[in-house]
């Protein structure tokens, strides 16, 4: 099925690749993206595992989920926390310690905005802690859905969907496709690649796991063909996992695409698997496609021995990293605490300065605002670049002469040139019908813009300035459907009591009627006179 | 949301800036202009170069009236690919004051009134053009043309006084009709005879070269020339079997008057050209089908200006029609939902 989309190109590229399996398989060509030289330092030696990072004095919880929304927090300042205790609906304590403060911090966003963070003095672990978590009566009563959600897993790739919502999205019967996601073709970001190297039977065994939690009819494992150690490593697991178990649904196509950026984000990697893009507004798992990243797989499969999310694998990379590497840390980490545990600490001094610090590769990323923000389930990657001129940069930027490189290049198939122009004129309506929301800003429009135009910058901006509208708008309706049904309610109250003061009225007239006191007092005293 | 942040850092990767575009235009001129000057008309070369300096002290004059940086615009290069494409659509006998009219018309009408480049909805190059073939009707067709540099004996008569090298085929071809009653075979024979010994149509393999080389540098796309000039292979075929008058042989009318030097230089201007793949087609095909009435069917012996300038007017509504695809599915779905 995969063959027949495959162009001329691919089948020369497969060519080249002999030497990797007898039953290899190519996925679909994409439909833009760049082709990258591949740049990812600090990988570790196959086998090795992956360096843990000291557990920080002070741990920081973002109380906000992707979409900006604030959550509520559960826990007050003074209470004593354990690993796996919900600070607010969706955040987890990923140590032990004391929550010393609830207060607005600056976070990990494009915007360089500040939210309400849970801030916990941390003490240190105990394994008794997790261990009493798995021991747990009511942990054992749960089905493995359940489980995923009391681990608060969520997407360790890019987006940081909840994991647990996305398997509610599917009924479980009718995911046809399991789609585990190993491609990471943005330069410097390698944190996945790593946890192949360091354990790739573990992974294998996860993926496994999941096929039997999801009990999905195809589970496919994508990784770009460049991996060369990861590759091997995944085959031998394959193959030894079919041995041990030989159960016949358990079968993992293991696929190796071309390494075009952006392949790994979900779109563009279901679009090269299954050779046709979602449409517009469209999720994967509408199509029943469950797509998780390894990284997730992995916390998925964890979470079914009770281990909540508490940790992700962080690359620190960049041309000024002193030490590229690979990390796990403890969600909440400070930025500052890894730089510094990683032999960064030239970059802490001289950030601002010389040094730029940012979330993300070079191409998706962004820069930090400074160095206390915390380390989230989505932080993949923390890049040290020299600075540049920034300003420098921006001023250089002249008007789009329409070459339309960057609709060529979208991996989405949008047209850039025409968003950035309907952007620039904030005629968001036009911009939302030539599919702003669809844009899943890769960056590699910025990458080809001849008039070096910001184009993803601003679609960003666009769009969080949208949803805001949008949110406020909805919370308008709300609150205007609110004050009519007041307006309604005050307004039948008042026409019951107006009803019931006539009622009463006409039945006091009806007494009156019947026997009227003045008339019976005028009888009376007649009668008085006429008996004197 | 407050002070987003604007930047994302270079990867390394060969990006094409606008100056470097505008350079492989030239570039891509380059061979055209040499055959203009050898066997042609060699005043091809002071045209250009007046053209150019010209253009840019009227670029430097409206960038410095409307407030905008003079040096760096001036540097990204399009107002010298734009006077060098005017000066070679222009015969070359033009009067000096009426090239400066031109020169004047394309940087202020053309371009600097809709908000420099990346905001004019028409070239501006053929703008001038059109504004010059109406305003001076005469010396705009009357292509005087001297000698080429290595031009031996005016002998055959691309050295002599003549009009458009079209409209002189179309007469010799008209003269030959008085002559013969056997029409077709003599004309095709005619005509190639007269393509061969023309200079221009060499020249025309030039521009063919040129555009060759843009669409190997990926300057351009190949959707708008390929449509152009299979619209008008078609178009010519067809008139060609369906009249009975002499017409000149398809794939020859491809190599005659403009057709080659606009489908690669002038039509695939991408400021005021469509810009979605499904647009570009059309738009091509569009000035395909103008170029060719113009020539065929109206007192202009070359459309290619108007076919253009018209076509320019069609873009807005084009690329609002053609949303990619899958958009397009969605938003049907989520106007009957």
């Amino acid at each position: 099925m995969a063959e027949t989309g495959m162009s001329w190109l691919s089948r020369f590229r497969s060519s080249n690749n002999k030497h990797y399996a007898p039953n290899r398989h190519e996925g679909f060509p994409p439909i833009g993206g760049l082709a990258l030289t591949r740049n990812k330092p600090g990988l570790p030696a196959p086998g090795s595992p992956i360096k843990d990072i000291c557990l920080p004095a002070q741990l920081v919880f973002p109380l906000v989920d992707y979409h900006k929304h604030v959550l509520t927090p559960v826990v007050s300042v003074g209470d004593c926390v354990v690993i796996g205790d919900w600070l607010a609906p969706g955040v987890l304590t990923s140590a032990n310690g004391v929550v010393s403060a609830i207060e607005d911090r600056s976070i990990i966003h494009p915007s360089h905005c500040s939210a309400l963070c849970v801030v916990i003095d941390t003490c240190p672990d105990t394994e008794a802690t997790l261990a009493a978590i798995q021991t747990n009566e009511v942990f054992s009563s749960l089905t493995a859905h359940e489980r995923i959600r009391r681990a608060n897993v969520s997407g360790l790739g890019g987006a940081g969907f909840s994991t647990a919502n996305k398997l509610a999205a599917i009924h479980s019967s009718d995911i046809k496709l399991l789609l585990i996601n190993a491609v990471e073709c943005e330069p410097m970001i390698s944190c996945d690649e790593a946890l192949i190297l360091s354990d790739a039977t573990h992974i294998i065994e996860a993926v496994i796991q999941m096929i039997n939690i999801t009990r999905c009819a195809r589970c496919v494992l994508a990784i770009e063909d460049d991996k060369i150690d990861a590759i091997p490593l995944l085959q031998a697991a394959i193959k030894s996992s079919r041995q041990s178990i030989d159960d016949a649904a358990v079968n993992i196509e293991l696929i190796l695409l071309s390494p075009i950026y952006p392949s790994g984000a979900e779109r563009v990697l279901v679009q090269r698997i299954i050779g046709k893009m979602p449409s517009a507004g469209i999720r994967a798992t509408d199509q029943g496609i469950l797509c998780l990243n390894v990284a997730t797989t992995l916390a998925a499969s964890a979470s079914q021995h009770g281990a909540p999310l508490i940790w992700r694998v962080v690359s620190v990379a960049g041309s000024a990293a002193a030490q590229p590497v690979n990390v796990r840390v403890r969600l909440g980490t400070p930025v500052s605490h890894v730089l510094e545990q990683t032999g960064n600490e030239s970059a802490i001094n001289n950030s601002g300065c010389t040094m730029r610090i940012r979330a993300g590769g070079p191409l998706s990323g962004f820069d930090l605002p400074n160095l206390n923000v915390p380390i989230t389930a989505t932080t993949n990657c923390i890049t040290v670049e020299p600075a540049i001129a920034s300003e420098a940069a921006i001023d250089s930027a002249s008007a789009c002469i329409r070459c339309s490189r960057c609709s060529d290049v979208c991996p989405v198939g949008l047209l850039p040139q025409q968003l950035h122009w309907y952007c620039d004129k904030t005629l968001t309506d036009d911009a939302m019908r030539f599919g702003l929301n669809d844009c899943i800003e890769c960056g590699c429009c910025d990458v080809v813009c001849p008039s070096l135009i910001q184009l993803t910058a601003s679609f960003r901006h666009n769009k969080a300035t949208l949803r805001e509208q949008q949110l406020s708008s909805q919370q308008a309706q709300i609150s205007k459907v609110r004050f009519e049904q007041r307006e309604q309610r005050l307004e039948q109250r008042a026409l019951q009591a107006q009803s019931l003061r006539r009622q009463r009225a006409k039945q006091l007239q009806a007494k009156t009627a019947e026997h009227d006191p003045i008339a019976a007092a005028m009888a009376r005293a007649r009668a008085r006179r006429t008996n004197k | 949301m407050s002070g987003i942040s604007l930047e994302v850092a270079a990867v390394k990767y060969k990006r094409q800036s606008v100056s470097v575009v505008m350079t492989h235009v030239l570039i891509a001129l380059l061979p055209g202009v040499i055959v203009y000057a050898l066997f042609i008309d060699a005043r091809v070369i002071k045209n250009i170069f007046i053209a150019v300096i010209i253009a840019a002290l009227c670029e430097a004059a409206m960038l410095a009236l409307r407030r905008r940086p003079v040096i760096t615009t001036l540097k990204d290069g399009s107002i010298i690919v734009a006077a060098a494409l005017l000066a070679l659509s222009l015969p070359q006998s033009l009067p000096l004051w009426q090239l400066i009219v031109g020169i004047v018309v394309m940087c202020s009408l053309g371009k600097h009134v809709f908000g420099g480049l990346g905001h004019n909805p028409f070239n501006p190059a053929m703008v001038a053009y059109a504004v010059l073939i109406i305003s001076f009707p005469q010396t705009m067709t009357q292509w005087n043309t001297e000698l080429g540099l290595l031009d031996s004996a005016p002998i055959h008569w691309d050295a002599l006084t003549s009009a458009t090298p079209l409209e002189r085929l179309d007469t010799t071809l008209q003269n030959k009709l008085f002559e013969s009653t056997n029409t077709t075979s003599i004309d095709k024979e005619l005509a190639a005879d007269v393509l061969k010994q023309s200079n221009w149509t060499l020249l025309a393999f030039m521009w063919l070269l040129g555009g060759v080389y843009l669409l190997a540098v990926k300057v351009i796309n190949w959707r708008i020339p390929v449509s152009v000039l299979a619209t008008l292979w078609l178009a010519y075929l067809a008139y060609g079997s369906l009249s009975s008058s002499t017409v000149i042989p398809a794939t020859m009318a491809l190599f005659t008057g403009a057709i080659l030097f606009g489908a690669f230089f002038i039509a695939t201007d991408p400021v005021s050209s469509a810009t979605s793949h499904p647009g570009k087609l059309f738009y091509g095909v569009g000035i395909g089908l103008l170029c060719f009435f113009i020539r065929e069917f109206s007192h202009y012996p070359e459309g290619f200006a108007f076919a253009v300038l018209l076509m320019n007017m069609c873009v807005p509504l084009i690329d609002h029609t053609f949303v990619r695809n899958s958009l397009r599915t969605d938003n049907a779905k989520r106007d009957s939902t």
